[in-house]
């Protein structure tokens, strides 16, 4: 036994040294602390506990010195003997964790450090320890009771009848089981609600009341450990307190480049909640945030945040779209897009201007980006000089674009289009577009161009007509006026069987 | 396992043994069955603690040295305990290792027994593996000198951190945090070594030094009544904290107003509410804002909230008191009401201050923590003055877990009026010695607290 508390005792203090010079991740701490764990749980397993009393320089265990140091720095007694402890034990059950926290508590420098606070914080459950207080002189005197002369009886009867005492109720406090569960629940709920939000309510109420800088200090001391942590919800709802207190500026400090990339993990958080807290706080932010906002969009992986966090910085830009401008001359295509689509759901006036110079960007997700923004500004002349460009997707999109917005000048462009032999090398959805610009474009004299060309075979060779004629009866449909489907019904009637198919399939389709 | 759950659990299992004897036959399968749990249920103790001690010292039980706290969960199984371990004069049982099913059996059947008969079957039985220790005397064991003294100890210099932290925010010199969180650990541990013993000290009171006492008592009855519903300890040093710090807010008013003799008017009073919200101000002033100052916070501002929704600072329909401002509402009230201040010269009586308490549940009080508030000080609480059957007049020394309405007291003034130094008596064994009412101490030139240094 002797040996095995000496192993201890050794592990210990091995333990307690590496802790000091390498700290508790280091290999090196491992190296002595596991085996120092090890001798102590084998040890417990057959003696239920090793207690061991603390003198001024030296540890003794049952009436034997087993530690002593002559080093007063590195002497553990003394360490444990200067903040009151007195014993220490190690009970069964003891865990590894638990003897970590241990040897951690009393390696940490001295200075401020009170080993006995710092033991009694940990609540272990298999060490004990038994600390006294400084020795002192307290004054154990029972105040004197004033001497009064009072009818006690009669005040007595007074309280009894002011405070309408029952004094022969008869007073049985035992719970019930229901009770019981009650009282159990209400600890555990409480328990698991934070009580973050309750301080929050009530320094916020109190601000109601008066507004105290203290208070005011403690919400901002708050915000910022939210913010560390990433809680946007309290965050969110302390900012909301806040806005309101002239001259306060609560939210600078968090408008810098450091702050805002230190949320990329935050836009990637798996809760939606979270994520959408972290927009609604960030909607307190201003203009300065915004450059490093748009250096935090390329790392969000999901495009419904991505396009949540444009939709905030639009509404942070709308009133000068500067900053936002700025990235358009990025040489990240990425970060163009982003200032692209932003600028499209601001709609600033001038924004033709500001994306012509991006009208043949070598990317193409920019050149369709520029078509929805000048597209949802209602700029479309910039638009039409997409129906030329070098990928199908783009001459789409901004064939949609054109679709949507009348414009009687492209009609010409379009037609002479469609003329040429070359339109039938095209996708059959672009063609399919350049006619359904037409119809949207088109006045009624489109309806009589359709109808040859369903009709007849008008500008195109014999072989290419059947794909012509149901373009055209597409497009009949699609404008859809009594004359226009007159022009269908006739063409079911045709003899000509791709006419009579072509006629048939739309009108079939309109009947459903 | 840790040597506490161990010891509620076997106080679990051992429980519904002794109940089954009292109703069924031992061959009854209720009785076997229950046997059969227990013997399951200690196996693997015992090959960790080697044997399972109980033992009882004043209304306490202890298992293998660690005390066993009277909370909620396990109050019945232990009160049951308690109340047979006295009534049969036992001070001790040991389950060894080897003990068998029929042991145990044969012994829950003769623990229903009375103390004579339970005695001779004893001496009959000769169990092996079972050790029962009885009391020589009658007489309780004396406490050890040291354990009163460490509480008294603890008390005492809580009482001067508490006042030094008060004064010095007065004075607006630096507080010493560290003190105070050192002295709200002693306090917890005061509390889990003997909740009695440091309760009794609450009953001193400080007609001239109010706020001081107040806020230390306040603390010590929440941490009670805190430890009887199962907080863990770090909730316990946080829930002391808010009550020691709960009428902190009061050092920005003006000691004319807080000491006011006269009816307070209408301003005055509403300058005196303000103190809750000033005790939030004055928290973080002092600690900054820790987790322990969070729940101080609350608890600072929320304890005039009453259960019904009414009481102030005003708050929203639903804004809800948290546990600890439940806990601290009840105890401020009673601490209040049974400390003499200028405008209540003559304070109430322990007893009919529970009583208004027990009588405002679901209106000022939480009903359930109203009841638990009663089951721990006991009908008559620690220090209360009963006038008794026999013409002598009683300082309740220490509750009764067994009969909150019979406590012990000791006899301080004799049927002839005389003030003297008299004996302990627990009422609950000397069922002769009835209450005839609590009584008013200063009739007697009594000081209660006085007997508990």
């Amino acid at each position: 036994m002797k040996d095995d508390i000496a192993q201890i005792i050794l592990g210990l203090t091995k333990s307690f040294k590496a802790m000091q010079i390498y700290g508790m991740n280091h290999s090196s701490f491992r190296h002595f602390f596991e085996p120092f764990y090890q001798t102590t749980a084998e040890y417990l397993k057959t003696h239920n506990e090793i207690s061991f009393k603390v003198e001024k320089f030296q540890i003794v265990n049952v009436d034997q010195v087993v530690y002593k140091e002559e080093e007063m720095d590195m002497n553990i007694a003394f360490r444990l003997f200067k903040d009151g402890i007195r014993n220490i034990s190690f009970l069964s059950g003891l865990t590894s964790d638990e003897l970590l926290l241990f040897v951690d508590v009393i390696s940490r420098p001295t200075k401020d450090w009170d080993v006995a606070l710092g033991l009694w914080e940990c609540n272990f459950t298999h060490i004990t320890f038994y600390v006294i207080e400084a020795e002192e002189v307290l004054d154990y005197r029972v105040p004197d009771v004033p001497i009064q002369y009072v009818d006690y009886d009669e005040k007595l009867k007074q309280l009894i009848l002011r405070e309408k005492i029952d004094i022969d109720a008869v007073i049985v406090p035992d719970l019930d089981n229901q009770e019981v569960e009650n009282l159990k629940t209400s600890i555990s709920t409480e328990e698991k609600t934070a009580i973050l939000p309750v301080v929050i309510k009530t320094l916020g109420d109190y601000l109601q009341t008066e507004c105290s800088q203290e208070i005011i200090d403690g919400l901002i001391e708050i915000l910022e450990s939210c913010v560390n942590v990433k809680d946007f919800y309290n965050a969110r709802r302390i900012a909301y307190k806040l806005k309101d207190i002239p001259d306060v500026n609560f939210i600078e400090r968090f408008e810098n480049e450091t702050t805002i990339a230190s949320f990329k993990e935050t836009v990637n958080v798996p809760e939606d909640d979270v994520f959408n807290e972290f927009l609604a706080f960030i909607g307190f932010f201003g203009k300065k945030s915004i450059p490093f906002l748009m250096q935090l969009m390329p790392f969000i992986e999901r495009s419904d945040r991505l396009n949540a966090l444009r939709h905030r910085v639009a509404h942070m830009a709308m009133d000068d779209p500067a900053p936002v401008i700025a990235f358009l001359r990025s040489k990240e295509p990425g970060t163009v897009l982003d200032a692209v689509n932003i600028l499209g759901l601001i709609k600033p006036t001038k924004i033709a201007q500001m994306l012509d110079p991006l009208v043949y960007h070598p990317n193409r997700e920019v050149r369709l980006a520029v078509i929805d923004a000048l597209g949802n500004a209602e700029e479309i002349d910039i638009v039409t000089k997409y129906i030329n460009d070098p990928d199908v997707e783009v001459r789409i999109r901004s064939l949609r674009m054109l679709g949507k917005y009348k414009r009687p000048e492209i009609y010409p462009l379009l037609l002479e289009r469609i003329k040429k032999s070359s339109f039938l090398g095209l996708e059959f959805a672009e063609q399919r577009e350049i006619f359904s610009v037409l119809t949207a474009n088109a006045g009624e004299s489109f309806i009589n161009t359709m109808r040859e060309m369903l009709y007849k075979h008008k500008w195109f060779g014999q072989k290419k007509y059947r794909v012509m004629r149901r373009l055209a009866a597409l497009a009949l449909n699609e404008i859809g006026t009594e004359e226009s489907l007159a022009v269908l019904k006739k063409g079911t009637q045709k003899r000509n069987n791709d006419i009579r198919l072509a006629c048939e399939s739309v009108l079939k389709e309109r009947t459903k | 396992m840790n040597i506490y759950i161990a010891g509620k659990t076997v106080v679990a299992l051992l429980y519904p043994l002794f109940k089954a004897v009292q109703v069924y036959d031992i061959n009854n399968n209720v009785v076997i069955s229950s046997a059969q749990k227990f013997m399951s249920g200690i196996g693997e103790l015992l090959e960790t603690f080697s044997s399972l001690e109980f033992i009882r010292y004043r209304d306490y039980v202890f298992f293998n040295k660690q005390r066993l706290k009277y909370e909620i969960d396990s109050y019945s199984n232990l009160q049951f305990m308690n109340t047979q371990l006295k009534a049969l004069n036992i001070k001790s049982i040991t389950f060894k290792r080897g003990v068998t099913q029929q042991e145990v059996i044969d012994f829950a059947n003769i623990f229903k027994e009375d103390r004579a008969s339970f005695q001779k079957l004893l001496g009959e039985k000769n169990f092996q593996h079972i050790a029962i220790e009885l009391l020589k005397t009658e007489k309780e064991p004396e406490e050890p000198i040291e354990n009163g003294q460490m509480t008294k100890r603890t008390y005492f210099k809580a009482l001067k951190v508490t006042k030094n932290l008060m004064q010095n925010l007065w004075t607006g010199r630096p507080v010493d945090v560290k003190s105070s969180r050192r002295v709200i650990y002693g306090l917890v541990d005061s509390i889990s070594r003997d909740e009695f013993g440091i309760l009794a000290l609450t009953t001193i009171k400080n007609f001239d030094e109010y706020t001081f006492n107040h806020s230390l008592n306040v603390g010590i009855l929440a941490l009670a009544l805190g430890q009887r519903i199962g907080l863990d300890r770090k909730n316990l040093a946080r829930l002391g904290t808010s009550g020691i710090l709960h009428d902190i807010g009061k050092v920005e008013i003006s000691k004319e107003l807080i000491n006011k003799i006269q009816k307070l008017t209408d301003q005055e009073w509403e300058t005196l509410k303000l103190h809750s919200n000033y005790g939030v101000r004055e928290i973080l002033k002092t600690r900054g804002l820790d987790e322990t100052s969070m729940f101080a916070i609350a608890v600072a501002y929320q304890h005039h909230w009453n259960y019904d929704g009414t009481g102030y600072p005003l708050r929203e329909k639903e804004d809800e008191p948290t546990l600890f401002s439940r806990i601290v509402r009840i105890c401020d009230s009673y601490d209040a009401m049974t400390t003499a201040r200028g405008y209540q010269p003559v304070p109430y009586l322990p007893h009919f201050a529970l009583r208004v308490i027990w009588s405002n549940q679901n209106r000022l009080f939480d009903p359930i923590l109203a009841k638990v508030f009663t089951q721990l000080l006991g009908i008559y609480p620690v220090g209360s003055c009963l006038e008794l059957s026999n013409g002598e007049i009683g300082v309740v020394m220490r509750q009764n877990p067994s009969a909150i309405d019979m406590p012990n007291v000791k006899i301080v003034v004799d049927s002839n009026n005389n003030k003297i130094d008299g004996r302990m008596v627990d009422l609950a064994s000397h069922t002769e010695i009835k209450i005839i009412r609590p009584t008013y101490p200063q009739i007697y030139g009594v000081n209660p607290a006085a007997y508990f240094l």
